[in-house]
């Protein structure tokens, strides 16, 4: 069998079970300055992490319903897709979990899920 | 792939040339050759329409995609013109049975008008073109 290829964007594609836009790999691989890595071996335990928590994010700001996509070009066709998330709250604990243990900076980003109650002195 | 590429197809990644044959006949008759007037140089999209084979017969209807400025120029491919592309290192090669221009795009939303030149606003036009040497 023949040596495995390492591909960034796609081994990045393989570290969720969603199916993101090449757009999406390529925006996260440049933010987190992996772009260049032509090797896993290349790759600390933290920028792995962290890339799984920044796809998670994207996945869990993302619609419920991600809608399917095709490409056709005469007779051949092909499609991902549609995707469901059907509990957010899971990811959202899992990437607020990574966040937290590297004490990245996204963790202020993160949009806050606990349930808020406002008193009227506060608005 | 495991990722979703938007820009994986091209929408014209092709290139041909429509042209007519044309013969001085101002010349000697001994000197009137065919010549090769081309019409127009363009990137294009290729796809087979439909194809058809019998005994001692084969013949093939290409859709030529071509991408058009209306703002600026009038579409300058009419029926009856030749046409020569490559795909990929594939020759196709025929005759121009049909123009049909398209507001939206040249793929889905053309007019089967039959007509050789459309002069109306549209963003690309399909050149019908039929092929026999297949």
């Amino acid at each position: 069998m023949a040596a495995i290829e390492f591909d960034i964007l796609q081994y990045m594609s393989g570290l969720t079970g969603f199916t993101f836009d090449k757009a999406v790999l390529t925006r996260i691989a440049l933010e987190r300055g992996v772009d260049q890595v032509t090797a896993y071996a290349q790759l600390t335990k933290r920028q792995r992490d962290l890339i799984t928590a920044d796809l998670l994010l994207t996945a869990y700001l993302s619609p419920t319903v991600w809608a399917s996509f095709d490409q056709a070009h005469g007779s051949f066709k092909k499609g991902v897709g549609s995707q469901t998330m059907y509990n957010k709250e899971e990811i959202y604990n899992y990437l607020y979990n990574i966040y937290s243990q590297y004490e990245d900076e996204k963790l202020e980003e993160l949009p806050d899920n606990s349930a808020h109650v406002f008193f009227r002195n506060d608005i | 792939m495991a990722y979703i590429d938007r820009d994986e197809l091209q929408d014209f990644p092709f290139t041909g040339k429509f042209y007519k044959s044309e013969i001085d006949k101002t010349k000697p008759l001994t000197e009137q050759v065919e010549t090769e007037v081309t019409i127009a140089e363009v990137v294009c999209d290729i796809q087979e329409e439909s194809n058809f084979r019998a005994t001692a017969t084969a013949k093939a209807v290409y859709g030529v995609y071509v991408p058009f400025d209306s703002d600026t120029t009038e579409i300058p491919v009419q029926r009856g013109h030749m046409f020569k592309g490559y795909q990929y290192g594939l020759l196709v090669s025929g005759k121009v049975i049909g123009v049909f221009p398209s507001q939206l795009g040249p793929f889905d939303n053309y007019t089967e008008r039959g007509s050789d030149v459309v002069p109306h606003r549209c963003r690309g036009y399909l050149a019908r073109v039929e092929a026999t040497d297949v």
